[in-house]
């Protein structure tokens, strides 16, 4: 062959060797592509996958972080392997969130939502099929655009070994630096208020019961009187970084960033006193691409095992009633509905923070410019 | 040292006209349109479509303005830019006039430590930043291991806590201009200096600091100009109360879902740093220095 060279033909390889290379290619290609097909037909023919003629894919919006985690785990990759469509997470960015809530269009297909959303945009969302019954722990009035709920419980958390003696007991207490120091930790977007306002009044002395509708200007000079004592988290997982590095004293946050912290080794103390109850759901919003997919992501969280394994790895209320059978007696007592909690924990007033809502976000964005 | 450049000199006896080939003016013309095409894309499109949003909305340049929130940080981030200018300046002279009479194996370190602090993320260099500076962070620790200070340290999500981590960021933009200009230092002026009787204060006065004066200036129009708009570090570290201007612009895309008032800050930021940058220019001729 090296004549062949030699006289400048370097540029045609030898055809019987690249015809062979193809051959052997094309014939790797076939039995691999044949192995597959075999693989997926045993799959199709699998008797939990026969409900869903789905396929496609669906975007999951909610906030990230240990819960994004746990729900991955119980609900949307057992979803994704037993129908097959593909189930893309996403971190909500409030833009595109407030777009979708206005009736826009957006990447969304479930989006994380208070109930004070359903009652703001209640017409931008779609409605649940008659054979999806709903989450019987919302209002009546939500539950048609409500799936996947679970009830939040917002309360001031810290290391036990920060106060051993004993924390906190009320919201004047959290505004109480000489008996229980350090900084708190508390919610640094305008977005994100939760529920700072109430805190704030119940320090001022306002009742439980009488919280709303809420006085926002009074809140805000409460407010202002932890200016200096306090820091920031902008993603709710930061408040466990913050408590473990003891950046800050006392949190104020969802509890089940207490309990991953628990979890992860550092125990940790709720105070439920005067704590809040917040129902987060999802919602499918009108501008949706896959409402098919959406809809039976719906009714697979209705299943009422998968929400007491939810419940138990977050300690956050399932929305389903018939799920508490499931859920054992020590994930119970953790749950901001148990019954040593029910009595402490207050109920978030949401139609009146619907009212309330464009103004607490200006007022607290205010805040935050000149908070430190 | 013949090279292959040498042998293109033209041999004794040639006439001048037989050259060896080469463009001529209309020929190289074309190769003007590359850069002009990149400069109309990576430039012009995106500040295009920033002039479409900010029109879309009604009178967003006007609005932005009666926003207190973006008023506020057009000062703080004019402050932020001038004292970080100024110090990192100072520093960075300092570091490059150090660095040129170090010994070589230290000079090596020296600018070593500095290329890799350059070459590392500036996320990481802040959130570093970040651990240190918390209230029980890596300070506090140096502090209460030493026994100065017992307390919490308040640094983090305050003013000053942007300023060490802007000027670790900013300094290797300061120093290498510097350091070009001290390198072309003549080494004779300032033996003569010293023959003279001059000591160190007058050498570095009138010697050194006259003939890197035009290196001081490129670095501290570019460092400027670089804080202007700089967004990671004011954000991790200044926290929601200490918003630069980069910051309210992503408020406004990310939180506020205001984009017409977003791309009108845009611009705004953008012409602000054009007309800084053109007035150094004619006052200070940076431009030449560019090479």
């Amino acid at each position: 062959m090296s004549h062949v060279i030699a006289t400048g033909s370097r540029r045609t390889l030898p055809r019987r060797a690249v015809l062979s290379t193809v051959a052997t290619f094309s014939a790797a290609l076939l039995l691999a592509a044949c192995g597959g097909s075999s693989s997926d037909s045993a799959a199709s023919s699998d008797p939990s996958s026969t409900a869903a003629k789905l396929s496609g894919s669906v975007v999951w919006a909610d906030f990230g972080g240990p819960t994004h985690e746990r729900r991955a785990k119980v609900f949307l990759d057992p979803f994704a392997e037993s129908t097959g469509v593909k189930v893309t997470s996403a971190t909500i960015a409030d833009a595109v969130q407030a777009r979708m809530f206005d009736g826009g269009s957006g990447d969304y297909d479930l989006i994380q939502a208070s109930v004070s959303d359903i009652y703001i945009h209640k017409s931008n969302f779609v409605e649940l099929p008659a054979s999806n019954k709903g989450n019987d722990a919302l209002p009546a009035d939500a539950q048609r655009y409500a799936l996947g709920s679970f009830g939040v419980g917002e309360a001031q958390g810290w290391l036990t070994k920060t106060f051993p003696n004993g924390g906190p007991t009320s919201w004047v207490d959290f505004w109480d630096f000489t008996k229980f120091p350090g900084k708190r930790a508390i919610p640094g977007t305008a977005a994100s208020f939760d529920y700072m306002f109430e805190a704030a009044l119940m320090a001022d002395g306002v009742a439980p019961a009488d919280l709303y509708p809420m006085d926002l200007d009074r809140a805000v000079k409460k407010l202002d009187q932890l200016k200096g004592h306090v820091v920031f988290y902008t993603q709710y997982p930061q408040m466990q970084q913050l408590l473990a590095s003891g950046s800050a004293s006392i949190a104020f946050g969802p509890t089940g960033q207490y309990a991953a912290l628990n979890a992860a080794g550092s125990p940790t103390t709720v105070n439920w006193n005067q704590g809040l109850l917040a129902w987060n759901t999802f919602v499918i919003p009108k501008g949706s691409t896959n409402q098919a997919n959406a809809i039976a992501l719906a009714d697979y969280f209705l299943d009422p095992k998968k929400q007491a394994a939810f419940a138990e790895l977050t300690n956050y209320a399932p929305g389903n009633a018939d799920a508490l059978q499931y859920i054992p007696a020590t994930t119970l007592a953790n749950l901001p509905t148990a019954p040593a909690n029910k009595d402490k924990v207050i109920v978030a007033d949401v139609k009146a923070r619907a009212l309330d809502y464009d103004q607490s976000l200006a007022k607290y964005g205010a805040w935050l410019a000149t908070a430190q | 040292m013949a090279t292959l450049g040498s042998t293109m000199r033209v041999l004794p006896g040639t006439p001048r006209s037989a050259k060896p080939a080469s463009l001529n003016r209309s020929e190289v013309r074309w190769l003007v349109w590359p850069p002009i095409a990149f400069f109309v894309l990576a430039l012009g499109v995106p500040v295009g479509a920033l002039f479409v949003q900010a029109f879309q909305g009604d009178n967003a340049f006007v609005n932005a303005f009666r926003t207190q929130l973006f008023v506020a940080s057009l000062v703080r981030t004019g402050v932020l830019a001038l004292i970080v200018t100024a110090l990192v300046v100072v520093l960075g002279t300092c570091y490059a006039v150090g660095m040129s009479v170090a010994p070589s194996w230290l000079r090596v370190v020296l600018l070593g430590v500095l290329l890799l602090s350059l070459w590392t993320s500036t996320l990481v260099r802040t959130f570093g930043w970040q651990l240190l500076e918390m209230p029980m962070g890596g300070i506090y620790w140096f502090l209460h291991t030493v026994g100065l200070s017992n307390e919490p340290v308040t640094l983090y999500q305050t003013t000053i806590g942007m300023y060490p981590a802007m000027i670790s960021v900013m300094l290797p933009f300061a120093v290498l201009p510097v350091l070009a200009a001290v390198g072309s230092l003549d080494r004779d002026q300032l033996s003569a200096a010293t023959i003279f009787g001059a000591g160190p204060l007058l050498t570095m006065r009138k010697v050194i600091l006259p003939q890197i004066s035009s290196g001081i200036t490129t670095a501290a129009v570019l460092v400027f100009v670089l804080s202007l708009g700089f967004y990671v570090t004011p954000v991790l570290l200044g926290g929601p109360s200490n918003q630069t201007v980069s910051g309210v612009i992503n408020l406004q895309l990310a939180a506020a879902n205001r984009p017409d008032l977003g791309a009108a800050m845009s611009l705004m930021l953008v012409a602000a740093t054009l007309i800084i940058y053109l007035t150094a220019d004619h006052l200070f001729r940076v431009s030449e220095k560019w090479g």
